[in-house]
């Protein structure tokens, strides 16, 4: 059985999934049902529906279960948010590599949908044509536009150029709209808390939710040894959560080298680079619009150092509105303006190659009819409601392969951007020894290594941002270490990051074999960076 | 003042330098023994043995390729030393060079004062045993007739020394004897009437009698008397009463090692 390489997309309200290359991106609602009296979960509609008909107790917003260590209590049982969150990755993960294989036997077996993608290849058509055609057959509602531009690419295909003013843009915009009509796992309106309330019109919302799980025997179809990569894309990182996820991933039986967890913004970076030069030829900006927040995306190529540099950031912006506002022709109105005020104030004397438009607000685009004049102004506009998933599956596939599609020093949440490195001597000559560099992951960032201190009792960091102004040395005194004759002060270094701006050192003293046993001197320290 | 970064080596096998009495875990610690101690490292140090540790355990495969073909090559082996020392990068090529200085000294000490340096670096490192093969290869040397008595003298008193440490007084008291004999010194005539406190077997000849006064003895008595003291007060006995005192069990345990701890120091100094 073929291994899959899958991204998956987690927040608080909804969940995507989808195997690098194969299939569709599978939505759902971030919930997790228990079915009473008997040891059965659900996930997406099943989970509302049992809910709904009193035979279940769903528990929602997962990941912040997650992160806060919290817990829910269901029949008298009390579980981890890490237990829960195992069930419904459990769920949604064989969910996915079934799909997959789906769609290859599809292929396989020149089924319709096999027979469109080879027409829509001959046709010079992407793989995100072929997926749109398959949304709209199986009426799942994503309201990712089909790419109707055979001659773009597989990745401009994923989000599809709209650029308003055109026909073209304005046919994509009106397909977009009537894909979204069934309505997004996303539009779910999850319970506050933890305790699994639904209403009627929450579980009616629910209805066109992508694969459900019927029953455990089709949960008891997870097997980790078909996920050859899995990468977790999160809205903003953390250390805990990340633990967090790690130790699911442990629970789940996929080992440690073969997950990763990344942010949206990286995700957004491996999205946008997989498209074709023209499209992040110079900034490249990103509004996403969900029930929850309003969020300013945006990345930049820096050439003309040692490594092309791709720099992204997030802005969680404080205008971020309740979508329910869309609903009233006034609230349309002050939302259109809010989204102009953010564009001119982001878009405004900077060279765009091109916007993307995500989350669940841009949906549909009529509603924001200045915002989309503002924006598709003399650049390409792109919308795609699955863009992190899809960054994230790149990843995963990227991390398959013997050599990086890659090749850059990617700056973002999540990663590190400055470089630590410590002099040296090296064959008589001074040298830097680089312990994390910019561009690392800072969670998978640890150094251990061992140095031999030549008659100094101390240690310099050199810490260097890509701004030469905020450049620093760090000094570590060696307090309570042995002196020692010269080179026979052992220590081993360790560094590791607790969050991007924080590196944690602890030097210990090694001894010198039996010539000077180890003292057991520690010394634990935070550095800023 | 710098840093030098450690190569990983995982050593599971340690290197034993006899004439230390010391296990070698990593290539730093081999360097700093060769540069530090380099009469124990000079001649055949760097043999075969120490060669396949340098291969297999330290994984410096390279290196001792350079040095088997250096060693089939018959030339210097000294060489051999400063080789190793540069690819190891632990010391700069200004250190490798002081060194280079100082085994040039020694090469060019006299034979018997080289050999001589040898055994007491020996007895420095408590290697009573090979120190007395070393002094006593030099007394048996043809060269040793033509050699000073103040020469032979400190040779014949470093012997007493080594045997005086390792009990075997009457082989001591025979070194010093000759050593008075080359030295006419005093300070040999305590070591033989310390010798006799120490060892009831032993009595001063009636030559050394009438050289000892009374005043002599008396100071000599002292001495001893307070270094007596000493070594009961000593952090080893202490660490024997304290042994003692503990439960059957501990202390079983602690005499078990610390017997163990001396098998092993007497069989470096045999």
């Amino acid at each position: 059985m073929e291994k899959r390489l899958i991204g998956l997309d987690i927040c608080d309200t909804y969940t995507q999934v989808c195997c690098a290359g194969l299939g569709e991106v599978q939505n759902y609602p971030t919930v997790v049902c228990k079915k009473k009296d008997e040891d059965t979960w659900l996930v997406g509609q099943d989970a509302y529906a049992s809910a709904l008909e009193g035979k279940g107790v769903i528990v929602d917003k997962l990941l912040k279960l997650l992160r806060k260590e919290g817990t829910a209590t269901i029949s008298g049982v009390r579980y981890e948010g890490l237990d829960l969150m195992q069930k419904f990755l459990e769920c949604v993960l064989s969910a996915a590599v079934r799909e997959a294989d789906r769609a290859e036997k599809a292929v396989n077996a020149g089924t319709d949908e096999g027979n469109a993608r080879e027409a829509a290849a001959d046709a010079k058509a992407n793989e995100g044509n072929v997926r749109e055609a398959a949304d709209a057959k199986a009426n799942e509602g994503n309201a990712r536009e089909e790419a109707a531009d055979a001659v773009t690419d597989e990745g401009n295909a994923r989000g599809e150029a709209v650029n308003a003013g055109t026909d073209e843009g304005n046919a994509r915009a009106e397909a977009a709209n009537a894909g979204a009509d069934e309505g997004d796992v996303r539009e779910e309106a999850v319970s506050g808390g933890t305790d699994g309330k639904l209403t009627p019109a929450d579980a009616a919302k629910n209805a066109g939710a992508g694969e459900q799980i019927r029953d455990a025997a089709a949960q008891a179809g997870y097997d980790p040894a078909r996920i050859a990569r899995l990468v977790i894309t999160v809205p903003k990182i953390s250390a805990r959560l990340m633990d967090m996820l790690v130790y699911c991933a442990d629970r789940l039986k996929i080992s440690r080298d073969r997950i990763r967890i990344i942010s949206h913004t990286e995700s957004f970076l491996y999205y946008v680079l997989s498209q074709k030069r023209e499209v992040w030829n110079n900034q490249v900006g990103m509004f996403d619009l969900s029930e929850d927040f309003l969020c300013y995306y945006e990345m930049k190529v820096q050439r003309g150092m040692r490594q092309v540099t791709v720099v992204a950031d997030r802005e969680k912006l404080d205008e971020g509105f309740n979508l329910d506002i869309l609903n009233t022709p006034s609230g349309v109105k002050l939302a259109d303006k809010i989204l102009c005020s953010c564009g001119e104030r982001f878009l405004q004397k900077k060279l765009f190659s091109s916007i993307f438009l995500t989350g669940k607000g841009f949906e549909s685009q009529d509603w924001a009819t200045d915002f989309m004049k503002l924006v598709c102004a003399r650049r390409k506009v792109y919308v795609d409601q699955a863009l992190f998933v899809q960054g994230a599956a790149y990843k995963a596939a990227d991390l398959d392969r013997n050599k990086t599609m890659y090749p850059y020093v990617l700056v973002c949440d999540g990663r590190l951007d400055t470089t630590v490195s410590m002099k040296v001597m090296r064959r008589d000559q001074e040298d830097q020894m680089i312990l994390a560099a910019a561009g690392d992951s800072w969670y998978e960032a640890r150094t251990t290594l061992e140095f031999i201190l030549d008659n100094q009792q101390y240690l310099e960091f050199m810490i260097l941002p890509a701004d030469p102004k905020r450049r620093k040395v760090v000094k570590l005194i060696l307090e309570g270490f042995p002196e020692r004759d010269d080179k026979t002060l052992r220590i081993q270094l360790q560094v590791t990051f607790l969050d991007e701006n924080t590196m944690a050192v602890t030097v210990k003293d090694m001894g010198f074999g039996e010539f000077y046993p180890s003292t057991g001197a520690v010394i634990r320290q935070e550095v800023m960076l | 003042m710098s840093v030098i970064l450690c190569r990983k080596e995982k050593v599971s096998h340690p290197f034993f330098i006899e004439n230390l009495g010391i296990h070698i875990y990593t290539s730093q610690e081999l360097c700093y023994a060769i540069y530090n101690h380099p009469l124990l490292a000079l001649d055949g140090f760097m043999d075969r043995n120490l060669v396949d540790f340098i291969r297999e355990e330290l994984d410096m495969g390279y290196t001792a390729l350079k040095l088997e073909r250096w060693m089939k090559g018959g030339e210097n082996q000294d060489e051999l030393l400063f080789l190793f020392l540069q690819e190891c990068d632990y010391y700069t090529t200004a250190e490798i060079n002081r060194l280079r200085q100082k085994v040039a000294a020694l090469r060019k000490l006299p034979p018997l004062e080289y050999a001589k340096r040898k055994a007491d670096y020996l007895f420095g490192f408590k290697q009573y045993g090979r120190a007395v093969a070393g002094y006593e290869k030099i007394l048996e040397s043809y060269l040793a007739q033509k050699a000073d008595d103040a020469f032979l003298g400190k040779v014949w008193n470093n012997l007493g020394a080594c045997y005086a440490r390792i009990f075997q007084f009457d082989k001591a008291l025979v070194a010093y004897d000759k050593a008075y004999g080359k030295l006419k010194d005093v300070s040999v005539l305590e070591r033989i009437y310390h010798l006799s406190l120490m060892s009831p077997d032993i009595s001063l000849k009636e030559r050394y009698q009438s050289i000892i006064t009374d005043e002599m003895k008396a100071a000599w008595d002292e001495d001893f008397a307070k270094a007596k003291k000493e070594a009961d007060q000593s952090d080893g006995i202490k660490k024997l009463e304290e042994m003692f005192s503990r439960d059957p069990i501990r202390r079983m345990e602690g005499a078990r090692q610390t017997l163990e701890a001396w098998k092993q120091e007497y069989r470096g100094t045999a």
